[in-house]
């Protein structure tokens, strides 16, 4: 009996220690799982990571190109923390482009007219919680853009084209037109292209706030950035390094260059100049004939 | 008698001077055709290694021109590093069938570089790189003869890095307005354009060809990553 109970309490205290093994070796690789997810997550950003969400959110290719050019030329003074940052930079140039987009869209739905939802009083909410700072929406009303009729994604949304051409009013009206869910979806999807269109048809005091952004984005990459110009259609700015040297001269979006000469300036000089010829020959003529005349 | 002497004197002064106006005017009328090809000609006679403008244009800019070897005999890879310039840089010479002339290639756009041949757009993809390529000229200097240009003829780009023959496949023609043409694009092309002749000069009108990549030989192979 003794040995009976010798053995039973043998085998609860090793049922005992099976059981603290196995909760010991649980909470090791709970723990150790956790670490590796901690790790996971951390993870700074790499360079191609970096480049990819500078293309996603339309910043030019030769800042890219430069901030590579920085990049490689001493890899190791760009740390991790340092892409990680950089990959932050780019995105709050982004999220200020839709910042700016969407400051005033609740007056702007009112400026849809014949679409296909009726969200009037939808108040979008932009990834960045801010608002305002662009101009005023303004009704234009007649929109014709956005009808949806051409190639249409799963989503419903309208082409990139379509999305590309229209006015900022007209944009801003869209995406007030859609449902609040698909809105955000919308937003994400946003190409380069639609970003680059928007911050071209920002009013000044909106794109000053955007290249600001870009500016310390381009500083993040190691590239100085100098805005140029800003036109209505075209946005150029100069690049340089560290020692002001400069390294390449961008544009937001893509422009057809101007490939002939204007002659317009020595059409209008020699046609000057043979009028002022014609012009004295005239007063000669009229001189010998009144002296002929008096003779 | 003194009205007559006055005369005289007045015919003395002002037919030379009408002389002197009709010429001017004619010359500077008819000298713009032949400055502009002389221009050419010794732009390409004349092309330094290092030039800088730092009082005109783009502050800073320095224009560096290579010797670009146009008869590599060398080794050639079918994949292969691309070198990109540095803005200013005249990386390129591109050659035809259509033409003789052979047109330095500048990395970036201006009116520096435009006077001093063509220009390719540094949004633009360099050649061997997927995507367009777009390159642009004057149509009184060095693109004067791109109108010459007809589906199948060929066009060679050879860089610093590298030599790349397209073919031609469509002829364009489109608006300063539409950008469609200078977009980017997924397939590997080359877009030429230059203003549509006018008789004021520059012109709104954009004619060009788009050329499908038929052959690329890298000068220096891709290293293993």
């Amino acid at each position: 009996m003794k040995v009976y109970k010798y053995m039973e309490t043998a085998t609860l205290k090793e049922d005992f220690m099976i059981k603290k093994l196995l909760i010991k070796t649980l909470t090791f690789m709970a723990v150790f799982c956790g670490l590796c997810f901690c790790a996971m997550t951390a993870h700074g950003a790499t360079i191609q990571e970096v480049v990819d969400t500078a293309e996603k959110y339309g910043i030019p290719q030769e800042l890219i190109q430069q901030g590579l050019n920085e990049y490689y030329s001493d890899p190791d003074v760009y740390d991790e923390e340092y892409l990680d940052e950089a990959v932050a930079y780019i995105e709050i140039y982004h999220e200020e482009i839709l910042k700016q987009l969407l400051g005033d869209i609740t007056t702007a739905s009112t400026a849809v007219s014949g679409q296909q939802t009726t969200t009037t009083t939808t108040t979008v909410t932009t990834p960045t919680g801010g608002s305002n700072g662009g101009s005023s929406g303004g009704s234009t009303g007649g929109s014709t853009g956005g009808n949806g009729s051409a190639t249409q994604d799963p989503n419903g949304f309208i082409s990139e084209q379509e999305f590309i051409k229209m006015t900022l009013e007209e944009k801003r009206a869209y995406i007030a037109s859609l449902p609040a869910d698909k809105q955000q979806i919308f937003l994400s999807s946003l190409t380069a292209e639609q970003l680059q269109s928007i911050v071209k048809q920002l009013p000044a005091d909106g794109k000053a706030d955007v290249l600001d952004k870009f500016v310390q984005a381009g500083e993040q990459l190691g590239v100085q950035v100098t805005i140029d110009e800003i036109k209505d259609d075209n946005i150029s700015m100069t690049l340089r390094d560290d020692e002001g040297g400069l390294v390449d001269v961008a544009t937001v979006g893509v422009i057809v260059e101007d490939t002939g000469f204007d002659y317009r300036p020595i059409f209008s000089v020699s046609a000057v100049m043979l009028l002022t010829a014609g012009a004295l020959l005239w007063v000669v003529f009229r001189k010998m004939k009144s002296g002929a005349e008096n003779e | 008698m003194n009205k007559n002497k006055k005369t005289s004197l007045l015919l003395h002064i002002i037919t030379p001077l009408i002389v002197f106006l009709v010429c001017a005017g004619a010359i500077l009328l008819i000298s713009i055709k032949p400055y502009n090809k002389i221009s050419v000609y010794l732009n390409l006679a004349f092309m330094d290694k290092f030039q800088t403008s730092p009082n005109e244009g783009v502050a800073g800019l320095v224009i560096r021109e290579n010797d670009i070897d146009t008869d590599y005999k060398g080794e050639t890879f079918e994949e292969g590093e691309i070198v990109r310039p540095v803005y200013g840089e005249q990386f390129a010479v591109l050659k035809s069938s259509a033409f003789e002339l052979s047109v330095p290639v500048y990395w970036g756009s201006g009116r520096e570089l435009f006077e001093r041949g063509a220009c390719q757009a540094s949004y633009s993809k360099l050649p061997g790189d997927s995507g367009n390529t777009v390159i642009s000229a004057h149509v009184d200097t060095f693109f004067a003869e791109l109108s010459k240009l007809k589906a199948g003829d060929t066009v060679t780009i050879t860089t610093t890095y590298g030599e790349f023959t397209y073919e031609v496949s469509e002829l364009i023609e489109f608006k300063k307005t539409n950008k469609k043409y200078v977009a980017s694009k997924q397939e590997d092309i080359l877009t030429l354009y230059t203003c549509k002749k006018d008789v004021l000069g520059a012109s709104e009108d954009r004619i060009g060809v788009i050329c499908t990549l038929t052959e690329e030989k890298f000068f220096i192979e891709k290293e293993a990553q």
